[in-house]
């Protein structure tokens, strides 16, 4: 038997009851009914979202959070045993649609597909049933005087308890992974960097800006016209929500989705609805929400295919561009070889013509003649090889070092992180852009990149790859990529740029070699700073390559 | 019989020229091609010696031409010349019967050796193969009771007991026995039973 270790973080305790605060003040008071049992009872949605994020085993414990954070304000109830029997009641049946969601079905908690939507909305129905019934039934009897008023207060309950669920539960799985405190560096904040798309930049902030302005009309419109039925126009809604589901996915479309909710909320509570219409919206919100988490859903479940797509071809680039390096090393030695052959065997016969010069005097001239047409071929193949890196092979074009260091680290990112690697980027964002070969810095980038990976194989954390840039004296830009991995030993480093020198078990040797003609042909230099941190840098000039 | 000589095949013809020059000089007679289609076409089963074959060709390679050439029924030796890397190749080569595998550029020593070699296994495998084909027609020329008196010779009996399992006096079997000794050029019974065996095992 193991010895079963339950894994507690007080942390997860404290943003639960925190967060089931929040949801008491937003709440609306209609949907609320006053009962003894509500400092008790969890949020399910809340719940749901906790059991399903952080472990099963934090059910009885999260009872105890709520009863913590809500005594401040509703005080210690009187029927306090009857009470604490409704919300185990609950927590036991949300307990069980957890377990039934994690363990039968296998869902990702952090909702990877469209499956894992549809069950969660399935679990949401019957937990909001849950809700609804504990609440409804642990009532006094004079609250619902007849049957039907009893029944009618169940389906109401029940529909608004699965709007709260839908809106809550998938807001907490989908931002549970978002690193909350590494804020600063969201890419809303960034406005300098002029990023195309809608992956960061200004472009971004202002799109998100735009998008609260439209919910904000379309809510203004519904609400805001006196002489309008109130519901009249809530298909208005619909627009700027559409419009966030399509533009970010799953997660703009449950922020979205709580912020309308909380901004309908409000509205209704200083209007002061009346119940009937409180059903009726209801509908229509439920109708909303499931609308947009099925479409944000679908969003970025073609994002995450797309994306896939994307790295799988960049990796197949990259074996296709090894792989053709192998092929013409092949190529290259094969065209060597065959001057280098005949030149070997065309001296070795001379050797034996001198045997008896007077009777081969006439053949071994011709022969020395044939062995200096074969040095020449085999010049010409080096010859060849020099133009196709240098000027021949050169196609410059205008491009910023930035936005190449961003690409061919998202080639190698994956590769890295699984290997628990941090990249740190130190890019001054002031360089101007550069003219030169991409493809050629490119490759060089990459080289760089998957020695400072694989020097990390084997290396104890924190592992770290930082890749700075600057710009430098003599209109240069300094490139270097920094590893604080296994190191360089001193018998290698004498031969970095050596072809085919290599440390690696499948490695060619040539990464480096080429790496620094391909900067040479250039005009900048690479060249290794230290070995232990290793950092390597290469230089590049402004204005390309002088002709 | 024909004398051994190098086939060699190379596309290249600064290789192919130059190998054929060396070799020439260590006392080799060569016959150059410059494809394997080529050689193919003019191969006749009576060529002795060995093939120096470049495993890399334009049109038909090294490797189809060896097996073309086994299709044939040619048991010349091949020694295959080869850039770098061809590993999985030489495998392939060497499987299928190839004597050696020289890699370029390779050492004029190794080269000289190789050829020696293929040259001399040729050379044996040949005499082997014409031994016993003489052999078996010096016994296909023997009549039917020669043979019946040669099989129990070489099975080691005495005259006596020939003349009783075939049914005649020993002096007719000293007669057919003398008979068939000229005829199989045998100066004694060892050296028969030593032909009947090689004839026997390697028909």
């Amino acid at each position: 038997m193991h010895a079963i270790k339950l894994n507690i973080s007080w942390r997860v305790l404290l943003a639960f009851g925190l967060a089931s605060l929040v949801l008491d003040v937003l709440s609306n008071p209609q949907t609320v009914l006053p009962l003894a049992l509500a400092p008790w009872t969890p949020l399910p949605g809340l719940t749901l979202a906790f059991l399903l994020l952080y472990g099963l085993h934090y059910a009885p414990l999260l009872i105890g959070v709520t009863f913590l954070a809500n005594m401040p304000i509703y005080g210690v109830p009187q029927d306090w045993l009857p009470a604490l029997w409704a919300a185990g009641l609950l927590m036991l049946g949300l307990w069980g649609l957890a377990g039934l969601l994690l363990k039968v079905w296998r869902i990702d908690p952090h909702l990877g597909s469209q499956r894992d939507l549809t069950l969660l909305l399935m679990v949401a129905v019957a937990a909001a049933w849950l809700d609804a019934s504990v609440h409804v039934f642990s009532r006094s009897p004079e609250a619902a005087p007849d049957a039907w008023a009893w029944m009618a207060d169940l389906v109401n309950f029940w529909v608004g308890a699965l709007i709260r669920i839908l809106i809550i539960m998938p807001l907490v799985l989908v931002h549970a992974k978002v690193d909350w405190r590494g804020w600063r560096n969201w890419p809303i904040w960034d406005w300098s960097r002029a990023r195309s798309g809608w992956t960061g930049g200004w472009n971004l902030t202002r799109e998100i800006l735009l998008q609260g302005i439209a919910i904000a009309v379309a809510l203004w419109i519904i609400f805001g016209f006196k002489y309008t039925d109130e519901f009249k126009f809530f298909y208005l809604l619909f627009l700027p929500m559409i419009w966030i589901a399509m533009r970010h996915g799953i997660q703009g479309a449950t922020i979205a989705l709580a912020a309308s909710h909380v901004g309908i909320n409000m509205i209704l509570g200083w209007q002061g609805s009346h119940a009937i219409t409180v059903v009726e919206f209801q509908m229509l919100m439920l109708g909303l929400a499931v609308t947009m988490l099925f479409l944000g859903m679908t969003v970025t479940a073609r994002r995450a295919t797309e994306e896939r797509l994307h790295q799988r071809e960049a990796e197949l680039n990259q074996a296709m561009r090894l792989a053709s390096a192998g092929e013409m090393a092949q190529a290259i030695a094969h065209e060597l070889n065959q001057p280098l052959s005949a030149v070997a065997n065309y001296a070795r016969a001379s050797r034996s013509m001198l045997d008896d010069p007077a009777r081969h005097g006439a053949l071994l001239a011709e022969t020395l003649e044939k062995i200096d047409r074969e040095a020449n071929r085999a010049g010409q193949v080096m010859r060849r090889l020099r133009e196709f890196f240098r000027g021949g092979g050169l196609r410059s074009e205008n491009f910023t070092l930035t936005e190449l260091i961003n690409e061919s680290l998202s080639y190698v990112k994956r590769r890295g992180e699984r290997q628990g690697i941090q990249f740190k980027l130190a890019l001054d964002e002031s360089l101007p852009s550069v003219m030169a070969d991409r493809v050629q810095m490119g490759t060089v980038l990459h080289n760089l990149l998957s020695n400072a990976i694989e020097a990390h194989v084997s290396s104890p954390e924190p592992r770290e790859i930082e890749i700075s840039a600057k710009r430098v004296e003599g209109d240069m830009i300094k490139v270097c990529v920094t590893d604080n991995g296994a190191g360089i030993s001193s018998e290698m480093e004498g031969r970095l740029f050596e072809s085919f020198a290599t440390s690696k078990a499948e490695g060619m040797g040539l990464g480096l070699a080429i790496s620094r003609t391909l900067v040479q042909a250039h005009g900048g230099e690479l060249w290794l700073v230290g070995s232990q941190p290793t950092r390597f840098c290469f230089t590049l000039p402004i204005s390309g390559p002088k002709t | 019989m024909t004398e051994p000589i190098v086939t060699l095949v190379d596309d290249d013809e600064a290789v192919r020229d130059s190998l054929a020059l060396l070799l020439n000089f260590r006392g080799y007679r060569t016959r150059p091609f410059a494809s394997a289609e080529a050689c193919l076409e003019a191969w006749r089963p009576d060529w002795r010696g060995c093939l120096l074959l470049d495993l890399r060709m334009g049109g038909m390679d090294g490797l189809a031409l060896q097996q073309a050439l086994l299709q044939r029924g040619s048991s010349l030796p091949i020694v295959f010349l080869t850039g770098h890397g061809d590993l999985a190749h030489a495998r392939v080569a060497l499987k299928s019967g190839a004597v050696d595998f020289l890699e370029k550029p390779y050492e004029e020593a190794d080269l000289l050796k190789a050829v020696a070699e293929a040259i001399e296994r040729d050379t044996r495998e040949h005499a082997t193969h014409s031994q016993v084909a003489e052999i078996a027609t010096r016994i296909e020329r023997l009549s039917e009771r020669e043979n019946q008196v040669m099989q129990l010779v070489v099975a080691g009996k005495p005259n006596r007991e020939i003349a009783e399992d075939l049914g005649i006096s020993p002096r007719t079997v000293e007669v057919f026995k003398a008979r068939m000794m000229e005829k199989m050029q045998a100066r004694s019974v060892p050296e028969l039973v030593r032909m009947a065996m090689q004839a026997d095992v390697l028909r």
